[in-house]
């Protein structure tokens, strides 16, 4: 199993489980070619680069395309990649100090890239309060998201 | 003195003091980590991903910006409800409002206490946040924390306190920017001059 930490992302082929722990108002893209059995994980903590220095991976719009692309290089077809988010997340919806929408403008942007792609999301579980945690199983494409009941 | 050497003198001094007053008997302080990790390595300081705790988050305001995190695992949380309120709360995730109090008001406790010291040894102003509660993964809770500082940086100071009683036992995270850590060390230079 790959963990995909915070800000980074992670392309690979079946058989292989990518996951991410911990998702709150981060939210987890997966990318699916379910033909050629390639996926991707990103695990995203921003919505929009705005010209900051550092890592890229942690933001959507940039995150997104770069994912794809890598798929796209080790075989996938760009018309069979398909899309699922979770996460983006309000984890303190009492307290107005923590009640920001980032959890939302990161889903909201997440889904741009995509449109942008002309990727199709297949499965969307975004917002709520509580935290998830998702693993990825690329050799059956079965999402396995897991939170406090 | 250094940022460490003040958290292990005065802060935990205060730290210790307090919590003693409040719970009426002796607690052990600790500095359990200080380091800075990049955003993408810091799952590993928050323990196990998917346990769930009592996590209580406050966003430090002032000259040194930055966030406290109090984290009491779910036992620990239960007996600090007992002892605080002399009664034993429902299942896990089903306090009352008065009990999540207790548990709010021990960290704001904590927060007082980190932030008094640091102001009047700096000279600097440190105000905490009213708390946000949630029962769930650390992670997920603070993430919202770490978005923010990854506004500017991919690395975070934290700095890891611990108090234990038999029974009772929280975690107490200071997590900085690379500015605010930058700040924080640059105060205590002066002082030291």
């Amino acid at each position: 199993m790959r963990e995909v930490h915070m800000g980074t992302y992670a392309v690979d082929k079946s058989p292989a489980v990518l996951s991410a722990a911990g998702l709150g108002s981060c939210i987890a893209v997966i990318l699916f070619d379910a033909n050629k059995k390639i996926g991707g994980l990103a695990h995203i903590m921003r919505p929009k680069y705005e010209g900051q220095t550092g890592e890229l991976a942690k933001f959507a719009d940039k995150v997104i395309p770069a994912m794809f692309e890598e798929m796209l290089k080790i075989g996938s077809n760009k018309d069979d990649v398909h899309a699922k988010i979770v996460g983006g997340a309000n984890m303190f919806p009492d307290t107005a100090e923590f009640g920001g929408d980032v959890g939302v403008q990161n889903t909201v942007a997440a889904e741009e890239a995509l449109k942008n792609l002309g990727v199709h999301i297949t499965d969307k579980d975004t917002g709520g309060h509580v935290g998830k945690t998702v693993y990825f199983d690329l050799s059956t494409g079965l999402l396995d998201v897991r939170f406090k009941m | 003195m250094d940022i460490e050497s003040l958290f292990k003198g005065l802060v935990l001094e205060r730290l210790k003091e307090n919590l003693e007053r409040f719970f009426g008997f002796p607690v052990e302080v600790n500095i359990k980590n200080f380091k800075s990790e990049k955003l993408s390595e810091v799952v590993h300081i928050f323990g196990d991903p998917e346990e769930h705790n009592a996590v209580i988050l406050m966003r430090v305001t002032g000259s040194i910006p930055g966030y406290l995190v109090a984290v009491f695992p779910v036992r620990a949380a239960n007996s600090l409800v007992k002892h605080l309120l002399g009664q034993t709360a429902e299942a896990a995730g089903e306090w009352t409002d008065m009990e999540r109090s207790a548990i709010k008001e021990t960290s704001n406790l904590i927060a007082g206490s980190v932030l008094t010291v640091l102001s009047d040894a700096l000279g600097k102003s440190l105000v905490a946040s009213i708390p946000g509660m949630t029962l769930d993964m650390v992670l997920a809770a603070v993430d919202v924390a770490l978005i923010d500082i990854a506004k500017a940086t991919d690395t975070a100071s934290i700095l890891e306190m611990e108090f234990i009683d038999h029974e009772i036992r929280g975690y107490i995270f200071y997590l900085m920017d690379e500015g605010s850590y930058r700040k924080l060390a640059r105060s205590i230079e002066e002082k030291n001059a």
